[in-house]
């Protein structure tokens, strides 16, 4: 127990996969983050009894769940333990480093199961000035993946949703030697959209930053039971979105803009390869069915570049999946 | 001696891993002799069988140097400080 204030710092952030949904799991990994939120979600039930007063007479505790982000450099080390929280089918190929695949699938709630094809759901321990919180349930209510060029490091948002909190045993913290994604890693790449698009058409420099977001518009669904937290987290419908600064050079993409003409892209961001299968570890970010929802491109002053201002939404695609993430990594997942 | 070994399943053997500001790499073991022992009391201040005992991951084996007990006069919980209590007052205007 903490005797004075402490840092962030001094906190630290750990997962495992959960073998039985919503029972406590000690870390597998600790997850080095730049912030988190997780909290405790509740609106608490205040009686309006009408008894000759205009105040609230009572409170009791209601349903509640567990909700937040997570902000954390991209790492191939563990941004797979959260991959696999989510509504995704994953796959695993090659033999150390491996090659991990998530695509889109249609379940409607979260759950867990062993093995590295299935989704799981997560324990996530977080460490505040010495007193330990112990989230259950967790999944992704959706992600994104950003790069900005004013530091050029792929950057992830995770959005947490999950069941219960209590206080668990204080966990031993291990930690290994980081690996980013800089300035250097990053190529992008674009093509029409397809099942499996080629995009042999050179890497593409004109992208002022880069996100790729995914949201899967979760709710926190309570049933009747003598428990507060949560029965299980309910998946919607999922919007995934790419947004970047174009600079903007012709009028090709304004047109494919007005016409919604239905594109492909690629970001990958590599460690000691040009390619995902010469790479030691590599993150792909894909999108292999978009349109441009938004697209901006004004004169905003004479010192100005002249830049388009883009959101394009993903969308299904015959014989293919929406989208597609891909981690090379050392780490086994079985 | 202490005796740290780290085996994460899920990680390639020889992986450097900082348990507790001690390397050790993964699926190996490292010797911590007394001076270690010291050095990790006194950033954790804890016993190192306590500050792993929750572990799936990390064993901890041989004899320990520092307790629970030792460490406990190493590191005294703090002491609160009392209220000053109010000196008595000078106004003696009252008194006859």
């Amino acid at each position: 127990m903490a005797t004075t204030p402490g840092l962030g710092g001094g906190g630290s952030v750990g997962v495992a996969f959960e073998t039985t949904m919503g029972t406590y799991e000690a870390p597998d990994v600790f997850v080095p983050i730049l912030s988190e939120s997780l909290e405790y979600t509740e609106d608490k039930y205040l009686s309006e009894q009408i008894r000759q007063q205009s105040i609230h007479t009572e409170a009791k505790p209601s349903y509640y769940h567990v909700e937040g982000d997570i902000e954390l450099e991209v790492d191939p080390n563990n941004i797979l333990y959260f991959l696999y929280a989510t509504r995704h089918t994953p796959t695993k190929t090659g033999v150390g480093p491996f090659t991990y695949k998530f695509v889109p699938n249609s379940a409607g709630t979260g759950a867990t199961a062993a093995g590295p094809t299935t989704s799981k759901t997560l324990s996530i321990t977080i460490v505040r000035n010495g007193e330990v919180f112990g989230y259950t349930g967790c999944v992704l209510s959706g992600f994104e993946f950003s790069v900005n060029t004013d530091t050029g490091i792929l950057m992830a948002t995770l959005n947490i949703m999950g069941l219960a909190e209590g206080e668990e045993a204080d966990p031993t913290e291990v930690w290994i030697a980081p690996v980013l994604y800089g300035a250097d890693a990053h190529r992008i790449y674009l093509d029409a959209a397809g099942a499996t698009p080629a995009f042999a058409g050179g890497v593409d420099v004109n992208h002022n930053g880069f996100t790729f977001g995914v949201n899967f518009n979760p709710t926190a669904e309570n049933r009747v039971r003598s428990d507060r937290s949560a029965s299980y987290i309910a998946y919607h419908i999922t919007e995934g979105t790419v947004s970047a600064d174009i600079d903007f050079l012709t009028r090709d993409d304004y047109d494919n803009f007005v016409s919604t003409n239905k594109r492909a892209i690629r970001m990958e961001s590599l460690n000691g390869g040009a390619t995902l299968a010469a790479a030691t570890d590599g993150v792909r970010l894909q999108a292999n069915n978009y349109f441009f929802n938004s697209y901006a491109a004004p004169l905003e002053g004479m010192g100005d570049l002249v830049a388009a201002d883009t959101e394009g939404r993903m969308l299904g695609i015959t014989g293919g999946d929406a989208y597609e993430v891909h981690v090379k990594s050392a780490v086994a997942i079985t | 001696m202490l005796e740290i070994t780290v085996d994460f399943p899920n990680f390639p053997k020889g992986t450097e891993m900082d348990v507790g500001g001690v390397l050790v790499k993964n699926g190996e073991t490292t010797k911590l002799d007394e001076d270690a022992e010291l050095a990790f009391v006194s950033r954790h201040r804890q016993a190192v069988k306590d500050k792993f005992s929750n572990s799936k991951q990390v064993k901890l084996s041989g004899t320990a140097k520092y307790g629970p007990s030792e460490v406990a006069k190493m590191f005294p919980a703090p002491v609160e400080p009392s209220e000053e209590e109010a000196p008595e007052s000078e106004d003696k205007a009252g008194e006859k």
